[in-house]
């Protein structure tokens, strides 16, 4: 059974922000086109640095809303939305190829989606609206694109809203040694009346050089990283510390948790960091950023 | 009492070939002898240079092109290359690399591997052949002596539990489009458009389109000599559009390509009916690339199933 015609909804223009700014976009491009409803199934992001031999960065967050319906609390980095599809063109890995001609031409950049577990009904006339913030320390080009689907036939009476929560650590500089980040009820919680289904939660370590801000996404540090986590009902959820690396494996940086969570309810995270043996790395921070992510289902009005 | 099924992966004999070659592979290894029909789920493309030039640096994903026949029914239209058939996994040998698996490698043992999840699982009645076509298209433009390639393929499925054959089966359909975008070395970028009869359903039935792939190939030559760059799937100046046979727009204006075909996985997922020849279009429009050393192509390949009898 064919559903209707496929449709991607793309912002004509890359949405420039300067570190520390957030944006509110024009939405006429993202507004559903169709004389019905609409299936939202993804959506992508890339971010670009003006200058092309950098690495982009990772802590671009986003927030979004269908209505009065909000997807997080507030804005989450987009790349804990969703795990890794593919660790060679994760955070632009490659450009850090030069072109074949000795320079970084037409090189790649970071490239993320968030694919829903359940498509979004979006209705008539309705758009996502997005806002997005850059907390990166250096100038963003930020280009989204929804891949949505014409939905014919009677509204659904129900709707999957994801959802999105995360926590930043605080995380330390090379050659740190051994403390704590420990979330607060705040960060990993479902503020909403309905639980929440949490598909997976997302690990990454952000190795920030301080010296011209390029990020990337460090499995080296993780062997410093241990986890620990709990619920809201105080019950262990990892019990003993678990190194990073082996709650949110490398290859895919996910951990497919498949649980509800009650409204109100939250997880608490400590992440046990020692980046001691990391000191010829010192004029680089790390960060912990740990997401969660899934959907919650709401009566079907705007 | 339920029956279980056991796996089953049939393999092809490699086949060798030059350039411009055709060859097709010993269809008895293909052909299901169990006591009972197979339901294939993968289709796996193993490619690999075997003598050595080293003025011929490529991708051979997008060279060694294959079309595949299952009984009477056709999986394409045409010649498909194998890195056309699938999406973009996490294996570094899927890349648009020149590492192992070029026609240049150096010890010329290494594969190239893809491998195809189909849209549905083929059902194969026992004894029903499936035949494998293969041929080398050069990249354009092209340098002749690319040397000696080798191609082999693996179904990999199961001994069904039932032996009735269902009365209505999901048989693949493949068709593709093969795009210059930019000629040469300090060409401008083209506005290019797929034809008729490239994205087409070609069956007489309506195709169930599960995604569209599309890879960029970027190619330098020179003199005598070609060779090819890696990552170019998220090239950022080339922009394009895709519309139906109504000229209804699939995407509402020229959009980056990256934003069309994700690039971790190369892929758009449609999940779309194209009816009977009819076909779906992507057009490309002029661009200028800060890439100014050689040539580019676009590969779009439009992967479904259709209902057939057997």
């Amino acid at each position: 059974m064919s559903a209707g015609l496929p449709r991607l909804l793309s912002l004509p223009n890359a949405v420039s922000l300067i570190n520390g700014q957030s944006a509110i976009i024009d939405t006429t491009e993202l507004r559903n086109p169709f004389r019905s409803g609409m299936w939202m199934h993804s959506m992508r992001f890339q971010v670009e640095r003006s200058t092309l031999a950098a690495l982009s960065a990772p802590l671009v967050q986003a927030q979004f809303w269908l209505g009065r319906h909000q997807f997080s609390a507030g804005v989450c980095p987009i790349y804990t939305l969703d795990r890794i599809y593919n660790p060679l063109t994760d955070m632009g890995r490659n450009s850090m190829l030069t072109g074949a001609d000795g320079t970084s031409t037409e090189v790649a950049f970071p490239n993320w989606q968030w694919k829903f577990q359940k498509p979004l009904y979006v209705p008539e006339g309705a758009v996502v609206v997005p806002k997005l913030y850059n907390n990166s320390g250096v100038t963003v080009q930020v280009r989204l694109t929804y891949v949505c689907q014409e939905a014919p036939g009677p509204a659904p009476q129900e709707l999957y809203i994801p959802f999105a929560a995360n926590f930043i650590g605080a995380g330390g500089v090379g050659g740190a040694n051994v403390f704590t980040d420990i979330s607060q009820e705040s960060d990993l919680l479902n503020p909403f009346d309905e639980p929440v289904f949490v598909r997976r939660m997302v690990g990454r370590v952000a190795k920030d050089r301080t010296s011209d801000a390029q990020y990337s996404d460090q499995d080296l540090v993780g062997l410093g990283l241990k986890v620990r986590m709990s619920g809201s009902s105080g019950r262990a959820v990892v019990r003993d510390p678990v190194p990073f690396n082996h709650l949110f494996p490398t290859t895919h940086r996910q951990w497919l948790t498949n649980s509800v969570l009650a409204p109100r309810g939250y997880y608490v995270v400590a992440v046990e960091q020692d980046y001691s043996a990391f000191g010829g790395l010192s004029a680089n921070r790390f960060q912990p950023v740990i997401g969660m992510s899934g959907y919650r289902k709401v009566r079907a009005q705007l | 009492m339920i029956k279980s099924e056991r796996p089953v992966i049939l393999t092809s004999n490699e086949v060798t070939m030059t350039e411009g070659q055709t060859a097709i592979a010993d269809m008895s290894r293909l052909q299901p002898i169990m006591d009972a029909p197979v339901w294939v789920d993968r289709i796996n493309f193993m490619v690999r240079g075997i003598s050595q030039n080293v003025n011929y640096l490529v991708n051979m994903g997008g060279d060694i092109a294959c079309r595949i026949q299952v009984g009477r029914h056709f999986l394409s239209s045409d010649f498909i290359p194998v890195w056309s058939y699938c999406q973009q996994t996490i294996q570094a040998n899927n890349q648009n690399s020149v590492g192992g698996g070029s026609q240049a490698s150096a010890n010329n043992t290494s594969h190239k591997k893809w491998t195809w999840k189909l849209p549905k699982p083929l059902f194969v009645p026992r004894g029903a052949p499936i035949v494998p076509l293969w041929t080398w298209i050069p990249p354009p433009p092209s340098v002749a002596g690319g040397g000696t390639a080798a191609a082999q393929i693996s179904m990999v499925g199961r001994v069904a539990a039932d032996p009735t054959a269902p009365d209505e089966v999901d048989i693949p359909w493949v068709a593709r489009w093969v795009g210059e975008l930019k000629a040469s070395a300090g060409a401008a970028g083209l506005a290019t458009r797929s034809g008729e009869n490239d994205l087409y359903n070609a069956t007489s039935k309506a195709v169930h389109v599960q995604r569209l792939i599309g890879r960029i190939r970027r190619i330098r030559h020179g003199g005598t000599r070609i060779w090819e760059d890696e990552f170019a799937d998220a090239t950022r100046s080339i922009q394009a559009r895709v519309y139906n046979w109504n000229g209804e727009a699939l995407t509402g204006d020229f959009f980056r390509w990256s934003s069309i075909f994700e690039p971790s996985r190369c892929t758009w997922n449609l999940n779309y009916d194209v009816p009977s020849t009819k076909s779906l279009f992507i057009e490309t429009q002029p661009f200028t690339s800060i890439y100014t050393i050689g040539a580019m192509t676009a590969y779009v390949s439009m992967i479904g199933t259709r209902k057939e009898t057997l």
